[in-house]
């Protein structure tokens, strides 16, 4: 088989370019995780709701396609996403704390299937996301580089960049590690650990809706089912990286679209991508069960 | 002035009673010792004090506001602090981390101003480094500040989780068995600093089992057996209290109790 440095470095920024958007849905998924030891399974929907979110706005406002107005869907699709996730936690999560831990996991499923069968109801088809003001490609050397991609990985890395400052340098943020670390010993220092508990969901879930307005810019559609795919691939990376540790969200998303995009583009078929990247998931995990940069939970008391 | 009054203190566990009537009230700057054989009740007395546990029957008064019913957070932000038997710090945080944690309560920047950066946000974050610092200053770990907590020695673990209950601003420190793991030097530091925590306004509530650290500081000691008070008063009071000796050392052989 051909290869050149040129299809090397198209993989390369596919991988980066999906990488980013698992990653941002990831976080949600880990962030969550470490305050609460529980997988927000409707998470996916955030990201679907931020993405379909995103499509109304422009489909009512078609002025929307230029750099201020992409400003504002993102605003708007960040804070609806991350208004429904404090919503979710409220009715679906909040009542049930305290009671088994297979419990919440099925009122996730209940509530991920209600999101999309909503949305659904709504729009059942394929909906055109309108390109936006970044289309065509810059060269770099004999590189072609496309404006969009380059767009979604900086959006990305910008969210990334200040989510890691607000957590370790902000007073919320160590907040909101003193909670995953010992939720009850942070309540001591004073915490009001279930206002963590939702900030930290806010914040899960605007980087969900961001993620879904990504997604809908980089495909070029969006359907109400589209959160499933990505949501499980972003589950994945996290659990990849080690659930629970925010760096190792980043990491995992970012090295399973890697691993799939040049999966794609190497193997005999393309279709064996996602082969690929969970045979690494599984062999990752066999030497490192709590994942790439997850800590062993065997504390002694 | 009395700062802390408990009244009836009832909890009881499926069948067993942790807690049965026990009443305990602290005057201001007092140092108050709980001792009593294993399983006696005294961790679920600083449970219950400080909100972790619900009371079955009784009233908790602090300050002259009744606290029994207020979560956790209340309680701290009230004034109560604690520090724990097994040691409970923020592990992969630094020392520094740890202690900036702790003046959480006493903290105000909000979200709005932690995400756009405003100049408020940026002196409060300055000002919570540098009263942490003094903090760790006084417990003798200025130096350690930036190792993460779980890589310092025991004894600087107990010390730093003393900081890390004082930068709550407490004005009742309720300490669990501070002594545990000391050597004898390192308890000569420890009683002088909880002497000077008092001197600073602070009262002390101590459960310990190092006698020598219990009647070396205590104005007064609470002794609990079976989630019941069998008996309180000065160090020397209780010493030679029979149902003391009784608990502590069993019953004499040749009595017929």
């Amino acid at each position: 088989m051909f290869v050149s440095g040129n299809v090397i470095f198209e993989q390369v920024l596919n991988g980066l370019t999906l990488g980013g958007i698992y990653a941002l849905i990831a976080l949600g998924y880990t962030m969550v995780y470490g305050v609460l030891r529980m997988i927000n399974f409707a998470h996916s929907e955030l990201f679907m709701l931020g993405a379909v979110g995103g499509w109304g706005l422009l489909a009512l406002w078609p002025g929307g396609a230029t750099l201020g107005g992409i400003c504002v869907i993102f605003f708007v699709a960040m804070v609806g996403s991350g208004l429904l996730a404090l919503f979710l936690n409220r009715v679906a999560y909040a009542p049930l704390r305290g009671s088994p831990r297979l419990t919440p996991l099925l009122s996730a499923i209940g509530a991920s299937l209600f999101l999309q069968n909503v949305v659904f109801l709504w729009r059942d088809s394929q909906l055109a996301f309108p390109p936006l003001f970044v289309s065509g490609h810059f060269h770099v050397g004999h590189l072609d580089v496309s404006f969009l991609q380059t767009f979604i990985i900086l959006i990305s890395i910008f969210l990334m960049v200040n989510l890691t400052l607000f957590i370790r340098k902000t007073r919320l943020g160590k907040a909101m590690r003193a909670v995953s670390q010992d939720a009850e010993t942070a309540e001591l220092m004073g915490i009001p650990v279930h206002r963590v508990v939702a900030l930290t969901f806010f914040i899960g879930g605007a980087l969900g809706g961001a993620a879904g307005v990504l997604n809908g810019l980089y495909y070029g559609s969006v359907k109400y089912n589209m959160g499933f795919a990505p949501g499980i691939k972003a589950f994945t990376s996290a659990v990849l990286g080690g659930i629970g540790s925010v760096p190792g969200a980043m990491l995992g998303g970012f090295l399973l679209g890697l691993l799939e995009s040049l999966g794609a583009g190497f193997l005999p078929k393309p279709e064996w991508k996602d082969v690929f990247a969970f045979v690494v998931l599984i062999i990752v995990l066999l030497f490192r069960p709590a994942g790439l940069l997850g800590k062993n939970r065997a504390e002694k008391v | 002035m009395k700062l802390l009054s408990a009244t009836g203190i009832t909890k009881r566990f499926g069948g067993l009673t942790a807690l049965d009537s026990v009443d305990l009230s602290l005057n201001a700057g007092e140092i108050v010792s709980v001792i009593g054989p294993n399983g006696a009740g005294k961790t679920t007395l600083f449970n219950v004090l400080t909100g972790f546990y619900s009371v079955d029957a009784g009233a908790i008064t602090f300050s002259g506001e009744r606290i029994d019913d207020l979560p956790v957070h209340r309680i701290t932000k009230r004034g109560i602090a604690r520090t724990f038997q097994n040691i409970r710090l923020f592990g992969s945080m630094t020392a520094l981390e740890n202690v900036m944690v702790g003046r959480h309560c006493r903290t105000r920047s909000e979200l709005a101003a932690a995400l756009f950066r405003t100049p408020a946000f940026y002196r409060e974050e300055r000002e919570i480094a540098h009263s942490s610092l003094e903090h760790l200053k006084s417990v003798g770990l200025g130096d350690q500040a930036q190792t993460p907590a779980r890589h310092l020695s025991y004894g600087d673990q107990r010390r730093l989780e003393i900081a890390r209950a004082l930068a709550t601003e407490p004005r009742l420190l309720l300490l669990d068995e501070p002594n545990a793991g000391m050597n004898s030097q390192e308890s000569g530091v420890l009683m002088e600093t909880l002497l000077r925590i008092r001197r600073e306004g602070v009262t002390l509530l101590l459960i310990e089992h190092a006698m020598r650290v219990v009647m070396g500081v205590s104005d007064r000691v609470v002794v609990l057996e079976d989630g019941r008070k069998i008996a309180e008063g000065t160090p020397a009071e209780v010493q030679i209290n029979s149902q003391v000796i009784e608990a502590y050392l069993g019953v004499p052989a040749g009595s017929d109790a």
